[in-house]
């Protein structure tokens, strides 16, 4: 058992025999209230998560996806930022700059045309389950859903965003992946940042300061609701 | 833990006292209104950090059920009822 927990069993039953005994023998109503205090906030401790017991289970996963598509990457020598879709998959360029992001996306590894080849890869993102605003969807899916970093704040520019993920709390990535996705939680971040706001994005810079990232992306095509 | 909820978690007990001192140092000692201060706080304190809960929030609503039986008692009180 956590310390949280039994910080929060010590606080319930003294908050209730501090209120009953002030109240009923003492007469005293401050420190009934105190009781009453200290009983909700070990009710609150009791309640909040400490760490959910699938987390062990998702970093694993989360590292095995990261390690996966390192392999690939590292296999074919893709060294450019990828590109975010709208629909939540991602396309990194092989061989150089790339080029406009083709408007037909088939289904298989390696898509596009003479000149200009990508890898698609699908992320776990979806978009249909995320908020139209930005910050919204952010927080809600690396915060508040998989505990990835402490806060995302936003910032916008024209056609550029950038991000900052405080305290990260994902695992690291090799240097490949991290070279051409971002860091685990910008990889995450970007595909919500695309798929929230319903257009393509290209991931500009990637840098870590002290525990936190901030990532830049660009807008490279506003090209809404592509089908592939 | 997250930061938020650990921030949650300090903010809110921290309060409590300051309250409950703080009252008792002005001579209040009717437990309505400290109970009042209490869910108004947990209420603020919820609607600011949303700290993530095993299942739903059931603290919450408890608080201000009782806090509305407070409020209908006084108002029952003020019309001689």
């Amino acid at each position: 058992m956590r310390r949280g927990d039994i910080l929060g069993i010590f606080l319930v039953f003294w908050g209730l025999s501090l209120s009953i005994y002030s109240y009923e023998v003492l007469g005293d109503i401050p420190l009934t209230a105190l009781g009453a205090g200290a009983f909700v906030t070990g009710i609150s401790l009791l309640s909040t998560v400490s760490k959910s017991p699938y987390r062990e289970a998702f970093d694993l996963l989360l590292k095995a996806y990261a390690d996966n598509i390192s392999r690939v990457l590292e296999e074919f020598g893709a060294s450019s930022r990828a590109v975010y879709l709208s629909n939540g998959s991602i396309l990194v360029p092989l061989g150089g700059s790339p080029r406009k992001v083709p408007s037909k996306i088939q289904n298989s590894l390696i898509v596009g045309e003479r000149g200009g080849y990508y890898l698609f890869i699908q992320s776990p993102i979806s978009s249909e389950d995320l908020s139209p605003d930005i910050e919204t969807s952010l927080h809600s899916v690396l915060v508040d859903s998989l505990g990835l970093c402490d806060s995302v704040m936003v910032s916008r520019n024209d056609e550029k965003i950038i991000l900052k993920i405080k305290n990260s709390r994902a695992s690291q990535v090799s240097a490949r992946f991290s070279q051409v996705l971002g860091p685990l939680a910008a990889h995450f971040a970007c595909s919500i940042v695309a798929a929230s706001s319903r257009a393509n994005y290209s991931l500009e810079d990637v840098r870590e300061e002290k525990g936190d990232i901030i990532a830049s992306l660009v807008m490279i095509d506003a090209e809404k609701g592509s089908s592939f | 833990m997250l930061r938020k909820d650990l921030l949650f978690n300090i903010l809110l007990p921290s309060l409590y006292t300051f309250t409950v001192v703080f009252l008792s140092a002005l001579g209040e000692r009717r437990f309505d209104v400290y109970f009042s201060m209490l869910t108004l706080e947990y209420s603020v304190l919820y609607a600011l950090f949303r700290p993530k809960r095993k299942g739903r929030e059931i603290m919450l609503p408890i608080l201000l059920f009782i806090f509305f039986i407070f409020v209908a008692m006084r108002v029952a009180e003020v019309l001689g009822i």
